[in-house]
């Protein structure tokens, strides 16, 4: 049960980071291209 | 006196394990099989069922041979898990491109053999014929390759097929995967499939429910979210629908997919240790990093220097062509939103150059990603500071370089020239296929892009790859996915212990 709670708060923090690094992009993208 | 190893020469050890891989591509069929079933579409089934019972009796036949060693994996050394796995990956091509043919979408078998290598090797690039009209069990075994492709066929066998021994290990590192998360290897594989099929299964419900709110039907926006989800994961870039990710025409369904092929990118022992409740590792790894680094950079010269061209109107225009496409690039997935001759047209010299840099870079090493990876690219960039470093420091004081990937590393001279010698063979193979595009009469640009999408699995194309392109050079891009994908060094084994048979059989007769 533990363990299981550790994977699935791994695989939220992955696909966090992800989408932030995205959302990151995003906002650079907007800014390059003024 | 011969001894009991004698017993055992190298050929049945092969034979055995071989047989093993190749019947689990034999099970694997029975996937697209069930789904031909199940959706009536009785000629595929009639594919499926014949290409099975070939790998089957292959298998079989193989495994017969080398029944003696079957207990005898202990016996196994470096060279039998390099012929092994290579081998394996050739006999495998052959195979699974028998349904791909017996289905009338390709023009030859060398056609059909470039699109299982370029599935095996996530590359992505197709020379499948009216791909919007295949049936949907041949799209489900194109996904399914390119998805067990990713993982490893190596990796796939050894989670169902093999005994737990030792020598497995061999075979696993033979096939480019050298990271250890448990200390058995049938352990580490099983930790890779459990990772990839909970993405799976996230995956592929995010796709579906975003294609349902695009406005397809039900069935198919499930299916279309499975495939796409498989293509975006092992970072492989076929898609059931000629256009790719342009079909679709949706911002939301092309960012999940850039979610899920940056987190494909990733090294599977960044995954576990995140998952070990590591988290820490996302932002001290070596590979993060220099992929993180290399990815931005990338996106914002891309950017600014496509603004510079004004072929995109708007912000929300150039993320989804040029941002898109940079980190396709980069992760070596090859989804994308333009079509091939636009590069070409539209994108200028300089972003292009900018996406051949990043194919060639690639994702991280023991991912579903391809190219030279951010690792040896951290650990050479590293190796150049601390020899700068070395150059500027007393010659009296000892220096220690460290690095972090899972966990600390000491930088040493092995290493670095390890990563260089890899870097300079991906290097020599896109000169190579720049080179052999130019003689075909390609412009030199395109034929760097296209020499650059195959040397580091990505599967962006220029125009170039078509079916009616010289079989020359569909034979080189073959054996340069395989390459690539195997990281050389089991495929030079092979080479090696072909070249050593064929020297003893010809000393043979001079010896009698």
């Amino acid at each position: 049960m533990q363990d299981l709670k550790k994977n699935i708060s791994g695989l939220i923090i992955e696909l966090a980071s992800v989408g932030l690094f995205t959302a990151l992009l995003f906002a650079l993208n907007i800014v390059a291209m003024r | 006196m011969r001894t009991k190893k004698d017993k055992f020469p190298d050929i049945l050890i092969i034979s055995y394990y071989t047989g093993h891989v190749i019947l689990g591509i034999a099970f694997l069929m029975l996937i697209p099989a069930v789904t031909s079933l199940c959706l009536s579409e009785w000629n595929p089934l009639l594919d499926f069922i014949i290409s099975m019972n070939i790998a089957f009796i292959l298998g079989f036949i193989l495994m017969f041979i080398g029944w003696k060693t079957r207990d005898n994996m202990i016996y196994m050394q470096w060279k039998h898990g390099f012929v092994i796995a290579s081998l394996s990956w050739v006999l495998l091509m052959f195979l699974c491109a028998v349904p791909y043919m017996l289905s009338g979408h390709l023009k030859s078998f060398l056609d059909a053999c470039f699109d299982v290598m370029s599935g095996f090797t996530t590359t992505g690039l197709v020379l499948t014929q009216d791909l919007d009209h295949i049936s949907i069990g041949l799209n489900m075994w194109r996904h399914l390759l390119t998805f067990v492709g990713g993982q490893g066929m190596v990796v796939l066998a050894l989670s169902f097929l093999f005994r737990e021994t030792g020598g497995a290990y061999k075979i696993y590192v033979g096939e480019a995967k050298d990271i250890e998360l448990v200390p058995n290897v049938k352990g580490t594989a099983r930790i890779i499939w459990k990772i990839s099929i909970a993405y799976l299964i996230i995956g592929t419900t995010a796709l579906w429910v975003n294609g349902m709110m695009i406005g397809l039907k039900p069935l198919s926006a499930f299916f279309h979210g499975l495939f796409m989800f498989e293509s975006s994961w092992s970072t492989g870039g076929f898609a059931p629908m000629t256009q790719n990710m342009l079909f679709y025409h949706s911002f939301s369904y092309e960012v999940v997919t850039i979610i899920f092929f940056i987190l494909g990118s990733l090294n599977f022992g960044l995954h576990y240790a995140i998952w070990q409740g590591n988290k820490k590792e996302l932002v001290k790894n070596i590979e993060t990093r220099s992929f993180f680094i290399t990815t931005f950079l990338a996106c914002v010269l891309a950017v600014i220097g496509l603004a510079k061209l004004n072929v995109y109107p708007d912000a929300v225009a150039a993320f989804r062509k040029v941002v898109y496409h940079v980190l396709s690039a980069h992760t070596t997935t090859g989804l994308g939103t333009v079509y091939a001759r636009q590069f070409a047209l539209e994108w200028g010299d300089f972003g292009v150059v900018i996406l051949i840099i990043a194919m060639l870079i690639g994702g991280s090493a023991c991912s579903t990603a391809g190219g030279f990876k951010g690792l040896r690219v951290g650990i050479v960039f590293k190796g150049l500071l601390a020899d700068i470093r070395k150059l500027l420091s007393s010659e009296r004081r000892v220096l220690v370089f460290k690095f972090h990937h899972i966990k600390d590393h000491i930088l040493d001279d092995v290493l670095v020239r390890a990563s260089s010698i890899i870097i300079i063979c991906y290097m020599a193979l896109f000169a190579i296929g720049t080179a052999l595009g130019t003689y075909y009469g390609y412009p030199v640009l395109s034929a760097a892009f296209e020499a650059a999408s195959v040397t580091g699995n990505v599967g962006l194309s220029i125009g170039i790859t078509s079916a009616t392109m010289p079989a020359a050079l569909k034979i080189y891009y073959i054996i340069v996915m395989y390459l690539a994908r195997l990281e050389f060094l089991s495929v030079f084994a092979l080479i090696g212990y072909i070249i050593g048979g064929m020297k003893k059989l010809c000393q043979r007769p001079l010896q009698e």
